[in-house]
């Protein structure tokens, strides 16, 4: 009987333990998740109405009033039929990030499908009151919001601060006194909607530190390989540029292992909102034989590991150093 | 040791067919003997192809060219001359250099099976002897084998040294000659004399040892390269597959090896096994046979592994964890480590039982490594890889300035040993040998790698610190886009509105920090302009009038929109609206729901109907009894549902049914050209024409997100005018949305607009 009494004792104390552990790998707490999910589930609307290149202006006018524009609103443009898709909420999932030593206020939201839950409490549609559905209409826009699975939030509940950080949504800058981490976060932290892991290694060049990751399949195209992250440390928190080489290139539609492309992706977040899609697209450039032959003087190593250039292809009859 | 310093001039000779050494002024050989190098090496045999490529390289310092003017002073300041360690580093570097290089080459070869790539690296260099500078070679081979050169080939090539010596020294070449003719004579009986049948003609009976190591159920075949695994056809390999997948009892197996990476937690999974795939005559499928008579040499990073017999056949990783195995007696080290099986294939398949040599590579790290970190002096604690140093449950501890010294230690069993050969850096190019090394933190990304020795496992440890507070931006909008303005205008209008922005920041701190986010622009335009938010309809008031600036509030409506209204519309005695109420009428489902409930009365939708009938007396219970009275009776219409309403109050969740949330775009636009042109009032400056104006616009969007329900009812009401037939009064300061004379954002933005135009002079008189 004792014996059983100090295992439960033992029981007891643990599960005290555990669940009364405090600071980050505390699980998220309702109020905080909800909040999270409103704001991004708003924003990730919001961004598919910017940057869609299917839509017009004009299909995003409501109409004038006077002098004055009323636009539509998000949910109003991008579902089939706003009555049913009244106020559509993405199922999302808020955790801590990052999955291990998590930091404090740093969400990671996913979001396994585009499914959307529907809260018609106020005016009950068809006698519901709530519903889970999918929409074609939206889903039809998919294919141009590749990625689109994490979002990443910097959210501090006391001071109010809420920053968008990483996902297919406006992304705001890293500046202000909450940010502590220094320029070696900020490539996963840009990068956290590709499921990036830590940079390998960096290798600092004058004022710019160039960040070897291991392959993200989002951002190489489903093929293995590293890529890098250029910050500058004159922008720290702003700036950063993301490359890597391939000879098959999805934008020209390229596959000859013989042709050699950078490409590379600039995400200069002092800008505000980018006026176009365009300007958050990669830029694909023809690189030759001397070019990938210096790249590999510059890193040291070879230029295939940093993408997914077929090395076959590569040029072995001149180099310079 | 500054090996970064060194500069590396490369002559990368070129071979085309077989063999020609392309040659620039700076050659080690001379013409004639290339080219009899050349026509010896095309001379070899079918199918066999050599391709020699001597690489001439220069290693100098980078200021000091090597040439009859540098002096010998300069030479030894630099510090470099007389070690000859770092100058063997910078050949093995270069090595590897050239080697992707030359790999690359080789991987485009049309025909790559059966040839051999000789890279032959000459570096040349300086060496100070009895205060001379002399010139110094360092030379060194590599080779690239296609898969179709037997071993035996490949050993004598691999391992053959010319006797003849290269020298620099020697004008006329002869020497360098001699060692280029002797080179190129053992390359070409090399394979003259073993190349003959031994591949092409794929002999028979023939046995292939393969490794299999097995990783997580999935078994990964190694095999010799010249056991032409590769040539089998795609149904070959699937059989060859199967067979061995039953054999070893794994899920997958797979040719290609991967890039091993080994924790101690993970060896109860692995294991290494060997097979022999025997084919007796070509037009047979391989079987797997146990091979009793084969023989094997198991090597763990050169050493013999000595509690494997010879006829052993499998390896357990569990051997290398000492409480599953007590005869564990191997040692990985981090990093990288080299398993080498030699074997032969018994006398019983192939006569000739040559031996096989497989090398399986990979890294390894055991976790006993960790840092002992002294915070600014403090006695050194204890950090493992991957927490961070200074970071205290996401609350840094550290500051700009803070040394921390850093000591890595190894676990061994109950005693923690420090590592005296560690090697330290921060850029992963140069390291420093030392047992201890001190980082301050800086403002910036403050990581320090280090491994326990040259080819130890590099561990990453970051450090968090409390950053000092950003500089506030000095100007509330980050971008002022004043791309629609010609190029002469451009830099005078950013002038402008960054002189109106520091006002405005100066008077209505508030204004100003609404606006200090990376969402707010200045969008400043020409008229009559391109972006269909210029256009304006004409009236007779607007006559005449030029559009100085407006601000995009993003205002955006649900489908409901249109079942807003206003009521209890306040008007003056001139028709102008003061205020009114805003209300939703009953539409939709809920308006159905309510007639049904009349026209054709069920338990059911008369439930429906009361929810809706309660929600409505929360508006007003008058309304509500009339219509449930109006239900009962069953003489509910539609037009006298119209007459009906609810509030909709100054609440979030509610508003949000009419109109999406505000967004966080703070978009402005300003008319450069036209409110330079602008007349105003001395002593009002053009700085004052700026400010005021773009005071007003800014307020526009400020007072908005203030103030959203009632710039959303001011909204409806301007909607509504052609339809209850009000005025909207005159605005102070400008006629367009917003301005409706008695909405109190007419007020705040004309208001704030006056702020920044200084008072007349006194006694001045205004005509």
């Amino acid at each position: 009987m004792r014996k059983l009494m100090t295992t439960l004792l033992c029981f007891v104390l643990n599960c005290v333990f555990l669940y009364g552990q405090s600071g980050p790998h505390q699980r998220v707490p309702d109020s905080v998740s909800r909040y999270i999910i409103s704001q991004i589930n708003a924003a990730i609307l919001q961004h598919r109405v910017d940057y869609n290149p299917e839509l017009t202006e004009a299909d995003k006018i409501f109409k004038k009033i006077g002098n004055q524009t009323l636009y539509k609103d998000a949910a109003w443009i991008l579902f089939e039929d706003p009555e049913v898709y009244d106020a559509p909420k993405l199922l999302m999932q808020v955790d801590r990030w990052p999955e291990v030593n998590p930091l404090a206020h740093y969400y990671i939201v996913t979001k396994q499908e585009n499914r959307f839950a529907m809260d018609y409490s106020f005016r009950p549609y068809k006698g519901k009151l709530a519903d889970t559905l999918y929409s074609k209409k939206y889903d039809s826009n998919n294919k141009y919001f590749p990625a689109d699975g994490r979002f990443l939030v910097y959210y501090d509940e006391q001071k109010g601060i809420f920053r968008y950080l990483s996902g297919n949504f406006f992304q705001d800058r890293i500046n202000g006194d909450w940010y502590i981490y220094g320029t070696a976060m900020i490539p996963q932290i840009r990068l956290a909607q590709y499921a990036v892991r830590p940079p390998e290694s960096f290798l600092v060049k004058g004022d710019t530190t160039i960040y070897k990751m291991p392959g993200s399949r989002a951002i190489t195209h489903g093929t293995p390989g590293r890529f890098l992250v250029k910050t500058i440390e004159q922008f720290p928190y702003d700036y950063v540029e993301v490359v890597y080489y391939s000879n098959v290139v999805s934008e020209t539609g390229d596959k000859d292992v013989h042709h050699f492309y950078e490409i590379k992706q600039l995400r200069d977040y002092t800008r505000g909102y980018p006026v176009t899609r365009e300007v958050s697209k990669p830029v694909v450039r023809l690189l030759d034989g001397k070019e990938m032959a210096a790249l590999e003087g510059y890193y040291r190593e070879p230029v295939y590991n940093f993408g997914n250039i077929d090395p076959a292809g590569i040029p072995g009859g001149s180099t310079t150093k | 040791m500054k090996l970064y310093l060194l500069v590396f001039f490369s002559f990368f000779l070129q071979s085309v067919r077989g063999q020609v050494l392309l040659t620039s002024s700076l050659q080690p050989f001379s013409q004639e003997s290339l080219q009899f190098a050349d026509k010896s090496l095309t001379a070899v045999d079918k199918p066999y192809k050599v391709v020699y490529i001597p690489v001439w390289n220069y290693v100098m310092p980078p200021e000091n060219l090597i040439d009859e003017k540098t002096t010998l002073t300069q030479l030894r300041n630099g510090e470099w001359g007389g070690d000859p360690d770092y100058l063997q580093q910078a050949l093995a570097e270069q090595q590897a250099a050239d080697l992707i290089t030359a790999r690359n080459y080789f991987d485009k070869l049309g025909d790559k099976t059966n040839t051999i790539l000789v890279l032959d690296n000459i570096v040349q260099t300086i060496e100070v002897i009895d205060g001379n500078a002399r010139k110094k070679y360092l030379e060194g081979r590599q080779f690239v084998f296609g898969d179709g050169i037997p071993a035996s080939i490949r050993q004598v090539i691999t391992n053959y040294s010319p006797v003849a010596q290269l020298d620099f020294n020697d004008q006329t070449l002869a020497v360098n000659d001699k060692y280029l003719e002797e080179y190129t004579s053992i390359l070409v009986t090399t394979v003259n004399k073993n190349g003959a049948g031994s591949i092409a003609e794929d002999e028979y009976p023939k046995m292939i040892p393969l490794l299999i190591m097995i990783v997580d159920g999935i078994g990964y075949i190694h095999a010799d390269p010249a056991a032409g695994l590769a040539n089998l056809t795609d149904e070959e390999q699937e059989k060859l597959k199967t067979i061995i997948k039953e054999r070893v009892n794994v899920v997958d197996i797979k040719f290609t090896p991967i890039d091993y990476r080994l924790k101690d937690k993970d060896f109860p999974i692995y294991g290494m096994e060997m097979v022999y795939a025997y084919k007796e005559k070509k037009t047979d499928d391989f079987i797997l046979r146990p091979n009793k008579a084969a023989n094997r040499t198991w090597k763990l990073n050169d050493k013999v592994m000595e509690t494997i017999a010879a006829t052993d056949r499998t390896f357990s990783f569990t051997a290398f964890i000492p409480e599953k195995d007590v005869a564990s007696k191997y040692v990985l080290k981090d990093g990288e480590n080299i398993f080498t099986i030699s074997t032969d294939v018994g006398t019983d398949y192939d006569k000739k039982n040559p031996t096989t040599t497989l090398e399986i590579k990979f890294l390894y790290n055991s976790n006993k490594f960790f840092l002992k970190a002294g915070i600014k002096g403090k006695k050194p604690e204890r950090v493992n890889f991957g927490e961070i140093i200074g970071d205290n449950d996401g609350h840094p501890t550290l500051k700009v300035g803070d040394k921390v010294d850093l000591y890595l230690y190894k676990q061994e069993g109950e005693t923690e040993k420090v590592v005296s050969t560690a090697m330290w850096t921060t850029d992963n190019e140069k390291f420093v040998t030392a047992d201890h090394y001190a980082v301050t933190i800086v403002d910036r990304k403050n990581t320090i790698m280090v491994k326990a020795d040259q080819d130890g496992y590099l561990n990453i440890m970051d450090f968090a610190y409390q950053k000092p507070v950003v500089k506030d931006i000095e100007y509330s909008f980050v971008n002022i886009n004043v791309d629609a303005l010609p190029q002469d205008s451009k830099e005078n209008a950013k002038t402008l509105f960054k002189n109106a922005l520091k006002s405005i920041k100066e008077k209505n701190k508030a204004l100003s920090a609404y606006f200090v986010s990376n969402n707010a622009k200045i969008q400043s335009y020409v008229l009559p302009g391109s972006d269909p938010l210029l256009v304006r309809p004409k009236t007779p008031e607007n006559e005449g009038t030029v559009l100085m600036g407006f601000a995009n509030k993003q205002l955006a409506a649900t489908y409901r929109y249109g079942h807003l209204d206003v009521i209890n519309i306040s008007k003056t005695k001139k028709g102008i609206i003061q205020d009114a109420t805003l209300v939703v009428r009953i539409y939709g489902a809920d308006q159905q729901t309510l007639l049904d409930a009349s026209l054709a009365p069920t338990a059911e939708g008369k439930a429906k109907a009361e929810f809706i009938l309660t929600r409505l007396a929360k508006t007003d219970q008058n309304m509500s009894d009339k219509v449930r009275a109006l239900i009962a009776s069953r003489r509910l219409t539609a037009e006298a549902l119209s007459d009906c309403y609810e509030l909709v109050p100054d609440d979030k969740t509610v508003l949000s049914s009419y109109f999406g949330g505000m967004t966080t775009k703070k978009l402005i636009y300003l008319n450069y050209d036209g409110i330079l042109a602008s007349n105003m009032t001395p002593p009002a400056t053009t700085d004052d024409k700026f400010t005021s104006v773009t005071a007003h616009e800014m307020m526009h969007v400020y007072f908005t997100s203030m103030n959203y329900y009632s710039v959303l009812k001011w909204s409806v009401i301007r909607d509504k005018q052609m339809q209850y037939g009000y005025g909207l009064g005159k605005s102070d300061c400008s006629m367009a949305d917003g301005h409706e004379e008695y909405n109190p954002e007419d007020q705040k933005t004309c208001d704030e607009e006056k702020n920044y135009i200084p008072a007349p002079n006194p006694g001045s008189v205004q005509l």
